[in-house]
Order: C-alpha cells, then sequence, then structure tokens
C-alpha cells in the first residue's frame, strides 16, 4: 500500500461520508463529483488510463449533471431528506461495523490462502519459460507482445474493440440507440396540436412580398 | 507514474488558482452585514415557498441526449489511439458505429426531441 | 455482391432494415408519417381516426387544435345518415388542415406492417442462410441448432407483432418507437441464441432487456404503465450487476471469457472448481434465471405483466424465453450441470408450486397468465436436469406449443371488448376474469376459444396442450426425477382449478350484463382461428412437431 493510494482512498471515504452527512442534495451531488474525482485517481493508480478518463469524462462530465437534474427535477424537501438519514443509522452502524472489522482483520492477518485473493495477472515472463513448447510459441505470439508492451492500454483496447471484436462494438452501439429511443419515447410530450411556430421560415420571410395588396372586390 | 507529473502538476495549479481566487474575491469585497439585508427577500413579503422549484423534464432529456453523445466520443477514442492500426476493417466499424448514432440523432432531432417550444 | 452480403451474414441485412426503417420513420426521406390516436365513436360504434397530430418537425402540416376536431366528429352523425358518405366528406373538411399527401395514417402500425415483413425476411434468412460461420472475435457462431431457433424466434416475432397489429389503434399506441424498440428487442435475442462469449452474452441482454424496459414504459400516462417499467428496469439493472460479478469472477480465475474454453479449463484441468469459479457460474445462471423468471427470481412478472401494454406481455412471455432457453441448451448446460446440476430442481419445484398455487387468488386475466407463465416455466425447467439430448426435444416441443397457446390466448385479451356499465370510448379487451361473464350466450365462438386455450395451458388431455407437458413428464420420468414429476402432477391438478375457473365464468354463470366482444380484427381473429385448428388437431397429428424438435435436440 503506497502512500499516494492512502492519500487518495482516505480523500474517497471522507467525501462519501460528506456526501452522505450533506443535508442539501446539491452539497450531496458536488461531494459525488469529488468522490468520483478521488476515484479516477485510485483508477490512475491501477494504471488504467482508459478508465480514468471514462470517470472523468463520462461521471463527472455527464452523469453528475444528471444527478443534479435529478435533484432538480424531484425537489424533496430537506426535511425529508433528514427523516430519511435518520431513518438509516441503524443499518449504517451494521455496516460500518462490518467496515471496521474487515479492516482489522486486513491488518492484522493478511489471507495468504484466500479464494479471493487476486491472482497475478500473466505478464511477458509467462512465455519464457524452460519448457520449449512454450519458447516456440512466443515467437508466435511477439507481435502482440511487443505492441502490448510498447503501447499505452488505451491503444491496446483500441485494437480489441475495433479489430477483434467489431461487432461488440456495433452491438455498443445498438444500445446507445436504445436509450436514445427510449429517453425520446419516454420523456418528450407528444405535440398534439401546439401551433408550431418554425423561427426559420420567420426569419426568411421576404418583407417585399409579405405586404399583400388586397383586391378591390374584397374591400 | 512519473508521466502522470504533468498532470499532478496542472491539478495543483488549478486547484491553487482556485483558492487563491476566491481568497481573494473574499478578503477584497466590502462585508458590511446587517439584519435586513441578511433576511430572505421577496418582493417586499416573506418567502412563501422553497426557493428550488421543479424542473421542466426537457433539461432532462438534454442531458440525456447529451451523455450518450459523450460515451460515443469515449468510445472514439481507443480508435484514434490504437485502433488506427486496424485498417479499413476497423475503420469501416467506426463508420458504421457513428453512422448508427447518427441515424439515431436524426431521428430524435425529427422527433422534435431537440426542439424548445 | 449485396446479395451475397447478406446471405452471409444475414446480421447485415437485421441492421440496415432496421436503420432504414428508423430513417423512413424519422420522416426525413419523404414525409410519410402522422401519429394519430384513433378514438372510438360512441354513436356509430365505428372507429375512424378523428384526431390527427403529424410529425411536430414536418412544419408544413401545421395542425390547428384539437379540439375542433373532436366537436367535428360529434356532430357528423347528426348531417349524415352512413359512414360511406361521411368518409367521402372527410377530405374536404380536413382539407385545410393540410395533411400529410402520402404515407399511411397510423405511422406505427405502417412500421409494424414493414416489421413484419422484416421479421418474414430473416426468418427465410436464418431458416436457409449457409451456416458454420464465426463472426469477427468468435463471439458468436452460427451453426444448425441456433440458426433454427432464430428463424423459429423471428417466425413468431413476426405473429407477436401481427396479433398485437389489428389492437394497436385501440389502444393507442401512436409511438413509432414502439416498433423500433421491439426490433432493437429482437436483434438482441437473435443475437443473444448465437453467443458462444461472455461479453456478447451480456451485451445481447442488455440489449433486449432495455429495449423491453422502454417497451414497457412507453404508455407513461399510465401510472402501472411506469411502474411496470420501474420495475423492471431496477430488478434488472440489479440482476445485471450480479451478472457482470459473475462475469468478473470467471474472468479473473480463467483469463478466458469464450464459454467452451472456460468449460474446457475449469473441468477438465483441475479436479476441484475453485470457489470464486463456481460463484460466477452462480451468478451468470441467477442472472439467466431471472430473465426467464424462474421462481424465487420471479417477483418482477406479475407487475410487468399487469402494467405493460398486452402487446408488449406477450413479447416478454414469449420471446426472451425462446432465446435465453436457447442459450442456455447450447452453451451454458455443460457449464451448470457439472457445477449445480441438481440444484435447478430447486428452481422448478418452487416455480411449479408458485404457478400452482398463486394463480387461485388472481382476479385479472393478464396476473393469470403471469403465474401461470411462472408454472410453465417451471415445467420447461424440467428437461434440463437430464443430460440426455432427448429431453431438450420435450423442452422445445413444449415451448412452441406454449408460443401457440400464448398466441391465441393474448389474441383474445387483445380483442376489443365493451362493457355494460362502461361504455368508455377506449374499447380495451377482457382485464378481469369476470369480464367474460355469459361469453357463451353473447359469442359462443369466443368462449369456445378460450376454452381450447385454457385447456391447453392446463395440459389436459383433447387438446394439443398435453402432447407438450406428457413429453416433458415422460423424458423426466425416464431420466428418474420421480419427485419432480409428482410435484408437477399436483400442480397440473391444482392448475387446472383457475383455469377451470376461467371456463365456468365462460359457461356457466349467468350475470345480468356482460361484456361482448367487438370486432376482432381480421388478421388476429384467423391466427386465434390458426391456433384453435393446431390445438384441436395437434394431437394427432403431432408428429411433424416432434420430429422437427428431436432433430433440434439432435444438433444441439
Amino acid at each position: 500500500m503506497s502512500s499516494s493510494f492512502a492519500l487518495i482512498a482516505t480523500g474517497a471515504l471522507m467525501s462519501v461520508f460528506l456526501m452522505m452527512r450533506s443535508k442539501n442534495p446539491v452539497h450531496s451531488v458536488f461531494y459525488l463529483v469529488l468522490l468520483f474525482l478521488h476515484c479516477s485517481g485510485l483508477l490512475v493508480l491501477l494504471g488504467l488510463e482508459y478508465f480514468v478518463l471514462l470517470q472523468l469524462l463520462v461521471y463527472v462530465g455527464a452523469l453528475a449533471i444528471l444527478f443534479l437534474f435529478v435533484v432538480m427535477l424531484l425537489d424533496i424537501p430537506s426535511t425529508e431528506i433528514l427523516r430519511h438519514q435518520r431513518g438509516t443509522y441503524p443499518v449504517a452502524g451494521v455496516l460500518g461495523l462490518c467496515l471496521i472489522l474487515s479492516a482489522l482483520l486486513a491488518f492484522t492477518q493478511p489471507l495468504v490462502e484466500s479464494p479471493f485473493q487476486t491472482s497475478p495477472i500473466p505478464t511477458t515472463s509467462t512465455f519464457t519459460g524452460q519448457n520449449s513448447d512454450f519458447v516456440s510459441s512466443s515467437r508466435h505470439y511477439s507481435f502482440w507482445n511487443n505492441y502490448r508492451t510498447a503501447t499505452s492500454t488505451v491503444a491496446n483496447l483500441g485494437i480489441r474493440l475495433y479489430g477483434v471484436h467489431a461487432d461488440l462494438l456495433i452491438i455498443r452501439s445498438l444500445l446507445l440507440l436504445v436509450a436514445m429511443v427510449g429517453a425520446v419515447g419516454l420523456t418528450l410530450k407528444r405535440p398534439v396540436s401546439v401551433p408550431n411556430q418554425d423561427v426559420f421560415r420567420q426569419h426568411y420571410v421576404d418583407f417585399q412580398k409579405s405586404l399583400v395588396q388586397i383586391p378591390q372586390n374584397k374591400i | 507514474m512519473t508521466e502522470y507529473v504533468g498532470v499532478l502538476l496542472y491539478i495543483a495549479i488549478a486547484v491553487g488558482l482556485g483558492i487563491v481566487i476566491l481568497f481573494r474575491s473574499y478578503k477584497v469585497r466590502p462585508r458590511r452585514l446587517d439584519l435586513e439585508k441578511a433576511t430572505a427577500y421577496e418582493c417586499g413579503f416573506e418567502p412563501f415557498g422553497e426557493a428550488r422549484s421543479p424542473f421542466d423534464i426537457g433539461f432532462y432529456l438534454v442531458a440525456i441526449l447529451f451523455l450518450i453523445f459523450d460515451i460515443e466520443v469515449a468510445f472514439l477514442l481507443p480508435w484514434v489511439l490504437g485502433g488506427i492500426s486496424t485498417g479499413s476493417s476497423g475503420f469501416f466499424a467506426f463508420l458504421l458505429f457513428l453512422v448508427v448514432l447518427t441515424i439515431g440523432f436524426v431521428f430524435e432531432w425529427q422527433k422534435g426531441a431537440l426542439e424548445w417550444s | 455482391m449485396t446479395l451475397d452480403l447478406v446471405l452471409i451474414r444475414p446480421e447485415f441485412f437485421l441492421l440496415f432494415g432496421f436503420l432504414v426503417l428508423l430513417w423512413y420513420g424519422t420522416g426525413g426521406l419523404v414525409r410519410p408519417v402522422a401519429e394519430i390516436i384513433t378514438v372510438a365513436d360512441s354513436n356509430y360504434n365505428k372507429q375512424y381516426s378523428c384526431l390527427g397530430s403529424s410529425l411536430t418537425t414536418t412544419h408544413e402540416t401545421e395542425v390547428a387544435n384539437e379540439s375542433p376536431k373532436i366537436s367535428y366528429a360529434n356532430e357528423r352523425p347528426g348531417g349524415e345518415a352512413t359512414s360511406a358518405a361521411r368518409f367521402a366528406s372527410r377530405p374536404a373538411a380536413f382539407g385545410s388542415l393540410r395533411r400529410p399527401t402520402a404515407g399511411p395514417n397510423h405511422a406505427a402500425s405502417a412500421l409494424c406492417l414493414w416489421a413484419i415483413l422484416w421479421c418474414l425476411l430473416c426468418t427465410v434468412l436464418a431458416f436457409y442462410g449457409p451456416l458454420q460461420s464465426v463472426f469477427l472475435g468468435g463471439s458468436f457462431q452460427k451453426d444448425y441448432y441456433s440458426m433454427q431457433l432464430c428463424g423459429i424466434l423471428f417466425f413468431t416475432a413476426a405473429f407477436v407483432l401481427r396479433v398485437s397489429l389489428g389492437w394497436q389503434k385501440t389502444a393507442a399506441i401512436r409511438h413509432t418507437e414502439y416498433v423500433y424498440l421491439a426490433m432493437l428487442a429482437l436483434m438482441g435475442q437473435y443475437l443473444f441464441i448465437q453467443t458462444t462469449d461472455l461479453m456478447s452474452m451480456y451485451l445481447c441482454l442488455e440489449l433486449q432487456s432495455f429495449s423491453l424496459v422502454v417497451l414497457c414504459g412507453l404508455n407513461y400516462k399510465s401510472a402501472y404503465s411506469i411502474e411496470a417499467s420501474m420495475k423492471y428496469f431496477l430488478l434488472s439493472a440489479f440482476r445485471s450487476c450480479l451478472l457482470l460479478l459473475g462475469i468478473g469472477f470467471l474472468y479473473w480465475q480463467t483469463g478466458e471469457t469464450t464459454i467452451s474454453h472456460i468449460e474446457s479449463l475449469v473441468f477438465r484441468t483441475s479436479t476441484e472448481p475453485n470457489l470464486l469459479l463456481l460463484l460466477g457460474i452462480w451468478f451468470v445462471s441467477m442472472g439467466l434465471l431471472w430473465k426467464l423468471a424462474a421462481a424465487p427470481l420471479h417477483f418482477w412478472v406479475p407487475d410487468v405483466y399487469t402494467g405493460a401494454w398486452s402487446s408488449v406481455s406477450l413479447w416478454i412471455t414469449v420471446l426472451p424465453k425462446i432465446s435465453v432457453l436457447g442459450f442456455w441448451t447450447h452453451n451454458w448446460q455443460n457449464l451448470w450441470n457439472r457445477s449445480f446440476g441438481n440444484t435447478l430442481a430447486f428452481f422448478r419445484i418452487l416455480s411449479m408450486i408458485i404457478g400452482a398455487l398463486a394463480p387461485l387468488a388472481q382476479t385479472t386475466l393478464k396476473r393469470l397468465l403471469a403465474y401461470s407463465s411462472i408454472g410453465h416455466m417451471g415445467l420447461l425447467l424440467m428437461p434440463l436436469c437430464g443430460s440426455a439430448s432427448n429431453s431438450v426435444g420435450a423442452l422445445w416441443t413444449h415451448m412452441f406449443i406454449y408460443i401457440l397457446i400464448n398466441l391465441g390466448t393474448w389474441g383474445l385479451i387483445m380483442a376489443p371488448m365493451t362493457r355494460p356499465n362502461q361504455p368508455s370510448l377506449k374499447a380495451a379487451g377482457p382485464q378481469f376474469i369476470w369480464d367474460l361473464k355469459g361469453l357463451n350466450q353473447s359469442s359462443a365462438t369466443a368462449a369456445f376459444r378460450w376454452r381450447v386455450f385454457m385447456t391447453s395451458l392446463a395440459g389436459l388431455p383433447p387438446v394439443y396442450g398435453f402432447l407438450g407437458k406428457a413429453g416433458i413428464l415422460w423424458r423426466s420420468l425416464n431420466n428418474g426425477l420421480l419427485i419432480t414429476v409428482a410435484v408437477a402432477l399436483v400442480y397440473t391438478l391444482l392448475g387446472s382449478v383457475y383455469y377451470l375457473k376461467v371456463m365456468k365464468v365462460c359457461y356457466v354463470d349467468n350475470p345480468t350484463s356482460w361484456g361482448t366482444y367487438g370486432k376482432f380484427s381480421s388478421t388476429t381473429a384467423y391466427i386465434i382461428a390458426i391456433c384453435v385448428a393446431f390445438m384441436l388437431i395437434g394431437l394427432w397429428h403431432g408428429n411433424y412437431f416432434f420430429l422437427l424438435t428431436h432433430l433440434l435436440s439432435l444438433k444441439v
């Protein structure tokens, strides 16, 4: 556990605490943004650059705005929020106890035999073992290996996403399309018969032609 | 981790600048509060209701559409950085991805989701 | 070259057909469509569109206010006597409104017709396209089994859309999104059958379940519909979290997402599978069983069925089950069987118990059918326990018969019905069981159809429904699942009670006032009649069905 991890994790926990404690939902959303920033910091420590970017771009950039809109849309009075907060104290107490216990356990006896232990990610060293089969196969993989180690994770992801799994990319675009069509279908009020004004048509009215001479017989 | 030093520097400067600006404006401005100034004021009356009022759902729709296109952009980034080496097949996958979303965009435009009447 | 592309890759046809329809529906090309509600004319009991509103952006069709047109509809009957004359005079009255000159009046049903055509073409492609091809990354694979199932899926989807088509106008569905979302869900289901990979499985499952969520909530004026959509969305989000966690565990332990690779890695290399691996398999299976609505994971079903439009409920009843069962039998069966083989007994017995007991208290037809589908899911899970491929054949026999029964039953529910105490403008189908009171007197044919379908759902002898149930029970006996068979028999006994209750209401009850069926849409009536015919003669001429499903089971 490095010092930077400790710093960022503490910051994340603090911002979670502040988010849950704050009485104003708008403040909560801002603490949530702070939490997202800390999470992206943790992801930087893990070396997952693309997810850092997603976290910043999607969560901080768009989702936080969406949360703000939801807060404004629902407009829950603060008394109700307070009531709700007090109602969750027992649950929070139990969960906090669990957290403290697990932290203590983690400090006193790091579990070696646990099934939840992360197995080391296979790296290039796997292919350069003593076995001659591995050596011959490592030549086979050499381009990919060199590429994988030489470029960033985002570039690797690009090759997987656009080269190998392009079909999944198309399905993903269809998922986004569902979101688009669904958002329009669910929230758009059907304008039954609103007399719309076309702004462009009004702007492009020719003033010379808009004066109409009324025929004599109509007067 | 050394390649992130620039980012760290950037964050430090941004935070420092924010603190400096807020602190200076807090110090420089005259603050002469009295009772009348500090009370909430609404056209000569006590405030009737909450200051916040429910939003129109149209904002929400726009936010969702923004979110969708945000994710789309996030998916385009790996193509620029690495997917470009996949050649024409990758490019066509990229184009198909964009075409699907563009047609979705045309759909919602024609539906009037972007209009504000 | 284009034809080759379409033949080799039906998915391209799928996608481009969908995109063309989407483009057509926007009105960007030809401005063809107007979204029109149909309001029943209470005086003439004849429905015609009187309330027009075009797409908002087709700015040349500026439609005037809503109110004058309603008054127009109401004051007409004083003037002309025949409806033909009224229709003749309509263009003159509407001339000033500048309605769209080309294209259909009811956009949703026009697009629905095109979607049916699309489904039928896809059926042909799936049945007759070349086989044994792998997609780009190997995430999808076509073989005989999956392509036959895909063809059946599209064929069913065409009929499901067609059954609901006559009902769409009366239910005031004027959302063009309805068709698009249905097609997107269908695409997800189609690809889901072919997946061999966990990543693509997750994506396809999300594609279909999110489209179904939006379909459930599209009728957002009704609180029930919103409730249905919220429940479906929240529970399916929770389900997909678990599913993702399971996939994560599997990937963590094996470094693979391809299911066959995981299978060979886990069960052929080591003797004792890891705890995390088992947990991963369990979570993914729970996600699939949630989609199938097996018993402890069934809580979303009744509310979703009640709240959504009847056509959407029919869609949810039939199509996801084909795809999930197809995936399960094709890819997931081995992995599940080796790790948790006998645990499925819990799910099937519990769903049969719930399917037997819960509907006894229901008064709504839709909830009754929802619980009945849970019970049938218990039956359908029975063949999955045996390792013999024959039992898969029994599964599909029952599933296909179940599809036929559902088409007919939901077609009867979607037929317009007028009630004595509420001569409402919008003629909805029968909603409560007591709506069917005295149906034998008012419409003996409809009563007969209800009787046939209810007997089929109960799985009693003189009709086709018996065949599927008997096949499943026979296979389970062969596999030695005695307790399950006993539970299934008790379930049949108890289930007959509430199906008989519906029949009793149709035939025996003598009410003082009763609802009557209105005019059936002709195609719906034909489809119901065909289903009835299948039900009646199927028991004596069911050989072909058995052969087909046996062939399917040999190709798993």
